[in-house]
């Protein structure tokens, strides 16, 4: 059995209950989560939902943009994960906490 | 040699070039002490508009009277809308530019001289007071003039440093304005640039009535009475009055367009015998009457005459130029050259002749009370506008383009001489005395000869005396409107013969007062002191151009209106005129013809005899006899004084009602439109007050409102798909 | 296999091993949001990213596979953990009410979001229709059954725009080379060379930004944090706030530290030149009413 033959016999709905799914998990922890870094990787969850969309259509079209998209999207993760992290870093040293509903210094 | 009617477009650009160069270079100019310098260039180029149309005259008549039309560009393109910049050339602009560019140099160059002292010494200006009471009431003058007082009680008059520098420059540049205005108006292709220059001369009008803004004036007559000369109010009041004629001229033009089409000349004359009978909206008449109203606000036509008087507080040149020979004829201009519209509108011609003979003996009555020297001229112009439209509402169309003609020569001569008696007259101002008051004058007949004898020919031509101008215009009118030559007024015959006999009544005015002028200023006995008062002749500068258009007005009726009905005008003008006129001018002397309009004319030149003989009697030697005559009618001579109580009509019913008006729609807008408004405004405040709860400032918060967003826009997606998978929904 | 006249396909071992991974995913998904502690929330979403690396596998992109493995779950996730242990927090204590009712009603909501997700991905599509055999409604493209097999497309001509975004990868060619890293590559440095260029170029700003924003900030000179004043900016001469300064800085106030440093480099400026009675500052005008008790 070669690996396509895998494909075609998964349908693309599947895929896209599961990225569905993922994503409203994702959703949930970002609303219900206080911790800021917790929040953080929510959002990275909603956004391997959204990749796990791409290449299931880029297969089922028999394209590979989905799959570049994909590239894409981890690049800029990591980016903002870079960046996020020391902003974190950042506020915390300023107040130590976590809870992003007391860092409100710009709100003075 | 290119054709000079290509080079149309330099007549307006000329003087365009003037007022751009004099206007935003005038600064330099003053400070460069060459103020005489801008005077003379803006001279330079009315003179040079004057030979180019000299010029373009003489071409179109030798294109036999052939219809030129020059379009620069497109001005606004439209839709259907089209307006162009264009010029339209034919034997009726060519007059008209004549006598605007001829005008308007002899004006130019008069100005020179009388506006050169403009720039008054601000001690002057400033000395000058008088009493708030007056001693008319009980009919006894005072004994002396008020004693100056500097900067009196009233404040009077601002001394301004402004008239004393940038005053001649400034002039001149509103001066080549209202040349170039006037010409865009007489130059244009189509009724939208004819109302941009319509629109632009009423500008030029209002900037040059208001030139002396600063001034603040209270002049005492021989009775004590106190007139207030205040230029920027005659200003505003000329300006708003015409704002109701131009008001119906809009109106007048939009139904041309809703109702042609096209506002071209060219197009709306070619269409109109067909059209008439499809109009769209209103009818033929209507719109007629619409261009009417805004040829009366422009020429000072009952009932919207009242502010041509009062503009006379402007510079006496301006009163010359713009409110005797040139824009005040706009409307009779206009009217002509709607002639084909006109023509099919015999109930609008009627009116237009009963409007004009209204306003000519309206203006003639009270001329002949009056005392102020320039609103007796100026009652004299509304007078002679007022035979210009009864011409053209009997259908004279070329009479009365004629009498336009020699109208701008003759009154532009009045009030030019008038000009010159006021110069000379000067130090009646310093001693608190209305130097305009011709009961302070005179005996100045030895003082001033070249004025003198100018003027007298001024008011011989006005009154129409054989072989002057006004003669062979003017009774051309009343003899054609009595014969009804136009023809157009079939129906109304009868109109055309009582509207003559009233002519001949101001006829008989007309030479009336204008005499009883010349008699009080130059004759009978000296009113003034001539320990302090020392008038002088005015410098050449000024009287030449007396002189040129004393000239004129002695020959250019005869030259060009000779043999009556079949001069050189009429031959000229024929083409412009000939879908509407009955017959052509006869080419040679007709003598049975001749007999007969001549004959009606000597009846007219007995009226205008018999108004000189009266004058004579009642004003050449100071006697008794005016006096008894106004105690014999004393309402009447009230109703004169007052100027027929057109003012006070017009306070009562426009200015009191208006402001009644608008407080009964302050108190609607403060009280309901102001209401609902805040009422508005007030509920918006409470229920922001109340929402403001939502914004909390978690973030958590709002990323949830992106949710349930998200939520429901999924939820409308979804219930169909539900309601569809269930068999609910097809 | 057949129940009571409703047939059921066998599942083949590719579902068997999607149901696996997704099901383990939705799992570990749920526990990642669910533990108090970021560290073991952090081990959970590591296990969610693997099997997504599964799926990836299962979907035919192996590559895909080791970069989720190697970026998320190797580098990103490691971030993470790095900067919680670095940072020692735990949640604190419930701030208000509002946060409190969230909490609370995100879970239902979230659980809707869920079921109309799943009810318009399943009803929308082919699921629902039983005509259609489950595997073969999806995979197919229409476009690429248009074409017939045949007639190999030119190079550089795709058959539609949606199928082939790139515009350069004829059908057969990408059946041929998908799941090759090869392809992708070629993907990425042909079609793709702007988008990954300014993708790299986003690393490096956010590479440089990270430095930036963690670095450590240059304490302040200094500060009279409990009584809210700034020596930095000084006070008015002869107000309350100057006199307090000035006890500031004679050391009469217990517990305050005041630490001066020159601001100005080389020229040895005084840094606090409003107040007066610090050392090296220039005598005042007598006109000057005294600034503290120091003066």
């Amino acid at each position: 059995m070669t690996s396509s033959d895998m494909v075609a016999q998964v349908p693309l709905e599947w895929y896209l209950l599961v990225s569905g799914i993922l994503f409203a998990i994702g959703m949930t922890g970002v609303l219900t989560r206080r911790n800021v870094l917790v929040i953080f990787m929510s959002v990275e969850l909603m956004m391997n939902a959204v990749n796990i969309t791409l290449v299931a259509f880029g297969t089922a079209l028999n394209s590979l943009a989905g799959q570049a998209f994909v590239v894409f999207v981890v690049t800029v993760a990591a980016a903002e994960a870079a960046v996020g992290l020391a902003i974190i870093m950042a506020l915390v040293r300023h107040k130590p906490t976590v809870d992003p509903a007391e860092m409100e210094l710009m709100k003075e | 040699m290119p054709d000079v009617l290509n080079l149309v477009w330099l007549i307006p650009a000329l003087p365009l070039a003037g007022m751009l160069i004099t206007g935003l270079f005038g600064r330099l100019f003053t400070r460069a002490g060459l103020r005489l310098a801008a005077s003379y260039l803006a001279t330079a180029c009315v003179l040079l508009a004057l030979l180019l149309s000299i010029a373009v005259a003489v071409a179109v008549g030798a294109r036999n009277g052939l219809a030129f039309s020059y379009q620069l560009y497109t001005w606004i393109p439209s839709g259907d809308f089209r307006a162009d910049i264009g010029f339209y050339v034919d034997g009726l602009t060519a007059t008209m530019l004549l006598v605007v560019t001829g005008v308007a140099s002899l004006v130019h160059i008069y100005a020179i001289g009388y506006m050169k002292d403009d720039g008054r010494d601000p001690e002057v200006i400033a000395h000058h007071g008088g009493q708030e009471h007056g001693h008319g009431e009980s009919g006894t003058p005072p004994p002396s003039p008020p004693p100056a007082t500097r900067g009196g009680e009233g404040g009077w008059r601002i001394a301004g440093g402004l008239q004393k520098d940038g005053g001649l420059v400034r002039f001149f540049c509103f001066l080549n304005l209202f040349v170039f205005s006037m010409l865009v108006l007489v130059l244009a292709n189509n009724y939208l640039m004819l109302f941009v220059g319509w629109e632009l001369v009423g500008l030029s009008s209002y900037l040059l009535i208001g030139f002396w803004y600063q001034k603040r004036d209270i002049f005492q007559d021989i009775k004590g009475f106190l007139r207030k000369d205040v230029p920027f109010e005659a200003a505003k009041k000329a300006f708003i009055v015409n704002r109701i004629g131009d008001f119906g001229f809009a109106v007048g033009i939009m139904m041309l367009f809703v109702n042609f089409g096209t506002l071209a000349f060219k197009d709306v004359f070619n269409m109109a015998p067909t059209q008439v009978n499809n109009f769209v909206l209103g009818n033929m008449t209507v719109t007629c009457l619409l261009l009417f109203m805004g040829a009366m606000g422009k020429s000072a036509q009952f009932p919207l005459h009242v502010w041509l008087p009062d503009a006379m507080a402007g510079p006496t040149p301006v009163s010359a130029l713009i409110h005797a020979a040139t824009m005040v004829t706009a409307g009779v201009y206009l009217v002509a050259r709607s002639n084909p519209l006109f023509h099919l509108a015999p109930d609008a011609m009627l009116v237009v002749l009963i409007i004009g003979t209204v306003t000519a003996l309206l203006g003639a009555t009270i001329a002949c009370t009056a005392t102020d020297l320039k609103q007796i001229v100026a009652y004299s112009t509304v007078s002679q506008l007022g035979y210009m439209f009864a011409g053209l509402g009997a259908g004279m169309w070329i009479a009365a383009i004629f009498h336009l003609f020699t109208h701008a020569f003759f009154k532009g001569l009045l009030f030019l001489g008038s000009g010159s008696v006021l110069h000379g007259m000067h130090d009646l101002e310093a001693e608190g005395k209305d130097p305009q008051d011709i009961r302070w004058m005179g005996g100045l007949a030895s003082y001033m000869p070249v004025t003198r004898r100018t003027f007298i020919i001024g008011a011989l031509a006005n009154a129409g005396i054989f072989p002057l101008a006004g003669f062979w215009s003017k009774d051309e009118i009343i003899s054609g409107a009595i014969l009804n030559s136009g023809g157009v007024i079939k129906d109304h015959a009868v109109w055309g013969a009582i509207a003559g006999m009233f002519l001949w009544v101001g006829s008989f005015l007309t030479a009336f007062y204008m005499f009883r002028l010349v008699f009080l200023v130059f004759y009978n006995r000296r009113h003034w002191d001539p320990s302090t008062v020392h008038p002088h002749e005015s410098p050449p500068i000024m009287t030449v151009p007396l002189i040129i258009l004393a000239g004129a007005a002695v020959v250019v009726g005869v030259l060009v209106g000779f043999p009556p009905e079949a001069g050189l005008i009429h031959q000229y003008l024929y083409p412009v005129f000939k879908g509407v006129m009955v017959e052509a001018p006869a080419s040679g002397y007709d003598a049975a013809r001749f007999a007969q309009t001549f004959g009606l004319q000597l009846v007219s030149l007995f009226f205008a005899a018999l108004g000189i003989g009266l004058a004579f009697l009642m004003y050449y030697r100071p006697n008794t006899f005016n006096e008894s005559l106004r105690g014999a009618l004393p309402a009447l001579y009230r109703a004169l004084r007052m100027r027929w109580y057109f003012d006070e009509l017009y306070d009562l019913l426009f200015v009191r009602g208006g402001k009644a008006v608008a407080n009964g729609l302050w108190a609607f807008d403060r009280n309901v439109v102001d209401g609902a408004v805040n009422g508005v405004a007030s509920f918006y405040a409470w229920g922001s007050g109340r929402l403001r709860h939502v914004q909390t400032g978690f973030v958590g918060n709002y990323a949830m409102s992106i949710v349930l967003g998200l939520g429901g826009v999924l939820l409308v997606v979804a219930i169909p798909l539900v309601l569809k998978a269930l068999g609910l929904f097809q | 296999m057949s129940v009571g006249g409703m047939t059921i396909p066998i599942p083949s071992i590719a579902e068997v091993v999607f149901l696996v991974l997704s099901a383990v995913a939705i799992v570990a998904g749920l526990m990642m949001i669910t533990r108090q502690d970021a560290v073991h929330s952090a081990l959970w979403l590591v296990v969610v990213l693997f099997q997504l690396a599964g799926l990836y596998v299962l979907l035919n992109a192996p590559f895909l596979a080791v970069l989720q493995v190697l970026v998320y779950a190797g580098a990103i996730l490691v971030l993470f953990l790095f900067v919680i242990m670095l940072l020692q927090l735990r949640e604190g204590p419930q701030l208000g009410n509002v946060h409190q009712i969230q909490r609370v009603a995100a879970w239902p909501i979230g659980a809707l979001l869920a079921v109309e997700l799943v009810i318009v991905i399943a009803l929308a599509s082919g699921l629902h229709a039983p005509a259609l055999p489950a595997g073969v409604a999806m995979h197919v493209p229409t476009a690429p059954q248009a074409v017939p097999a045949a007639t190999p497309l030119p190079a550089g001509s795709g058959s539609t725009a949606f199928n082939n975004p790139g515009g350069g990868w004829p059908v057969e060619e990408v059946a041929l080379y998908n799941g090759e890293p090869r392809a992708l590559g070629i993907e990425l440095y042909t079609n793709f060379l702007w988008p990954f260029e300014i993708a790299s170029f986003i690393l490096l700003v956010a590479v440089i930004g990270a430095i930036v924003l963690a670095r450590r900030e240059e304490p302040i000179p200094a500060e009279v944090e409990t009584r809210g004043i700034s020596l930095a900016r000084g006070a008015y001469p002869g107000s309350p706030q100057a006199a307090e300064i000035g006890k500031v800085l004679a050391g009469q106030v217990p517990g305050v530290h005041v630490v001066q440093r020159d601001l100005a480099g080389d020229a040895p400026a005084p840094p606090f030149p409003h107040v007066t009675g610090l050392p090296g500052d220039a005598p005042r005008p007598p006109a000057d009413p005294p600034a503290g008790p120091q003066a």
